[in-house]
């Protein structure tokens, strides 16, 4: 075993033990902390080239970010961002790369190696003396004669009264002895120290097989024109479909030509229609928007933004199609630039279109995920359109434009973590009761850290639902879920700490005499 | 002998489930008495018949393990990681047929997925010979060719 196996060994069982130790019947708090710190650490002193890696140091700095929204805010989505960005770390620290989705694939490399990583640091050097096989000794020879005797055992202590008690006797104590080793080293305790020892060896060591590092680094940003051979273009798909399509114009000397043409009177169709659908968006929409509420504002926006995210994308994909091959070269594609740019902004008038349409849903009907969810996807769209305009006009390979939206798409999920979604809705809802009708089943089911905000607006759920006939008692449901929170709390230690939880505990406590004098 | 990756999972497959059935006639002897002959025989025969399909996913695991750029040893804890997967995964897919989630906690299926777990571990232990020529059949390369990273 050489060195550098004994340090990563030593790191790969700390981290394990580390990880049992202060996750073990906690939830995450400042035991995320504790145990990040350890990784971070491990991960810059086994592989020092990540040290002077611009990308690991951005990486770092949205990870320590989601890290403190855990501490902060202790939401599902800060505990997700955290994971992402904490595998991302390690597959930039560990491997080249300049693309999310090549890292991804990398660190699920990692994970599948994983017990084939640990063992290789347990190895020793081989020896060319034959090696003894005394545990494959022991199990082919003592392996029939114990079944054996364990089989007259049996028979023996069915005939024998006397021997069966001194042999109830020894089976007793052994059964005690398992026990209590048991109650100090329980079985879920053991898997959670092997689940511990796989996520940390995952993270830590490197896999050998680096296919998806070798496999980016023949990716550029920047289309290159390569000459294919006429023979060799005539066996992609590709060109089968343009064939299929285009007849016996996709052939011969004007293919080029012809395909330009193709894409130039497809964009002024889809912009001519496009540009009906925008006008009349513009008219009703933008400017001369009255609900009355008698038409479902569901429906409009359920509907309408289902499939007007589906054209977006569809769009987008239609562009890629388009400026797939020759044509980013071709020297009369002047028009065909200018029609996809003229599509791409009309589409950008779409996803504000869009974004009016949720902004009223909000207006109507108050905050829901769906629809902060909508709002994140139009920006990720909106940065998906401007990257597609670059990749026109710069004539930037799939590669970039895949490359950068997921670099878009982390960054906003790292800031999306700094917002306590729940408290937001429930207080946005809440504060817009008079406005808004207020949906108590959706309003109870968000997660504790709003729980003294209901407590403080019990009487609005009071109103709500006498108001509503709901069959179900929610101030009842509120108290309940309180009750169970603290008990919850209490067996917590420590470790699980986190404000949002501890704001939440200490309103609570206080909080019990006044509502018990309420009640009374 | 020449020893195929088909030929290597069968005999792991085989003297797993044997020693699934001895290990469980040995609780069932310790629990019944002599009645868990019996059980054990049950266990072989009905192990066999519904752990037979789960051929079509260990023979992969061992023919993908000699592909993989790693010495022998990691290679075998690689295929016994990955076997042990299967049969979690195999008691995850059986608790969700008859009970609708994956996993449950039910403390004699613990045990019993325990036992599968130690009966491929003995399993893997003796046909570290068999994974052995495997590998060397299929010209396994120097630890030293290797860069460390």
């Amino acid at each position: 075993m050489n060195n550098n196996s004994i340090i990563k060994l030593t790191l790969v069982t700390a981290g394990a033990f580390l990880f049992n130790l202060v996750f073990w019947q906690e939830k995450l708090g400042v035991n995320t902390l504790l145990f990040d710190a350890f990784v971070l650490s491990a991960l810059l002193y086994l592989y020092p080239k990540a040290r002077v890696n611009a990308t690991v140091w951005w990486l770092i700095l949205g990870h320590v970010l989601c890290l403190a929204m855990i501490v902060a805010h202790n939401t599902l989505l800060s505990k997700f961002a955290f994971a992402i960005t904490l595998l991302l770390v390690a597959a930039f620290a560990e491997y080249v790369h300049r693309s999310a989705w090549f890292a991804s694939g990398s660190v699920l490399l990692n994970f599948v190696m994983a017990a084939a990583s640990f063992t290789e640091t347990l190895t020793f050097k081989r020896k060319k003396v034959p090696r003894k096989r005394i545990i494959g000794r022991i199990i082919r020879f003592g392996f029939f004669p114990l079944v054996i005797a364990i089989v007259f055992l049996s028979i023996y202590t069915s005939a024998n009264e006397v021997f069966e008690q001194k042999v109830y006797w020894v089976l007793n104590g052994l059964e005690i002895f398992f026990h209590n080793f048991f109650y100090l080293f329980s079985w879920e305790r053991i898997l959670f120290l092997l689940l511990g020892l796989f996520i940390t060896a995952s993270i830590l060591l490197k896999s050998r097989l680096d296919y998806f590092s070798k496999k980016e680094t023949g990716c550029n940003d920047t289309l290159q024109r390569k000459k294919i051979s006429w023979r060799k273009r005539k066996e992609g798909a590709f060109f089968t479909f343009i064939e299929l399509v285009m007849g016996r114009f996709a052939r011969g000397i004007l293919a080029l030509k012809n395909e330009n043409t193709t894409g130039i009177i497809s964009l002024v169709l889809l912009n001519l229609l496009l540009l009906a659908i925008n006008a009349i968006d513009i008219n009703y929409l933008w400017f001369n928007f009255n609900y009355d509420g008698s038409t479902p504002l569901y429906k409009m926006v359920h509907e309408g933004t289902e499939w007007l995210i589906l054209s977006i994308v569809l769009a987008m994909a239609i562009l890629l199609f388009f400026f797939k091959g020759n044509l980013n070269f071709y020297q009369k594609n002047k028009w065909l630039k200018y029609g996809a740019t003229a599509w791409i902004i009309q589409n950008a008038l779409l996803v504000f279109s869009v974004w009016l349409r949720d902004y009223y849903y909000i207006y109507y009907h108050g905050l829901a995920y769906k629809r902060i969810g909508v709002l994140f996807f139009l920006l990720m769209v909106l940065v998906g359109l401007l990257t597609v305009l670059a990749k026109i006009w710069l004539k930037k390979t799939n590669y970039f434009l895949f490359r950068v939206n997921a670099w878009a798409g982390i960054t906003i999920l790292v800031l999306s973590t700094t917002i306590h979604w729940d408290e937001l809705i429930a207080g946005y809802n809440l504060k817009h009761k008079d406005s808004i009708a207020v949906d108590l089943p959706f309003l109870l089911s968000l997660s504790n850290k709003t729980l003294p905000l209901l407590d403080k607006n019990k009487a609005v759920i009071q109103q709500e639902q006498e108001k509503h006939f709901y069959r179900v008692d929610y101030v009842k449901l509120l108290k309940e879920r309180e009750e169970k929170f603290l008990n919850y709390q209490r067996g917590l230690t420590w470790l699980s700490w986190n404000y949002a939880d501890a704001s939440v505990k200490n309103y609570l406590q206080n909080a019990k005499p006044l509502t018990i004098t309420d009640k009374n | 002998m020449q020893v195929s990756a088909a030929w290597t999972g069968i005999k792991i497959w085989a003297v797993t489930v044997f020693f699934n059935a001895v290990l469980v006639c040995i609780g069932a002897c310790w629990e019944e008495g002599i009645g868990g002959i019996l059980i054990g025989f049950g266990g072989l025969f009905f192990g066999s018949l519904i752990t037979m399909p789960l051929l079509g996913l260990i023979i992969p695991v061992v023919h993908l393990s000699r592909k993989l750029p790693y010495d022998t040893p990691a290679k075998i804890a690689w295929v016994g990681f990955w076997l042990a997967m299967i049969i979690v995964g195999f008691y995850a897919f059986g608790n969700w047929l008859f009970d609708g989630k994956f996993f449950s906690y039910d403390i004699d299926m613990i045990i019993f997925n325990s036992v599968n777990i130690l009966a491929l571990f003995l399993s893997m232990l003796v046909n570290r010979g068999s994974l052995r020529r495997l590998n060397e059949a299929a010209g396994e390369k120097p630890m030293s060719t290797y860069t460390i990273h």
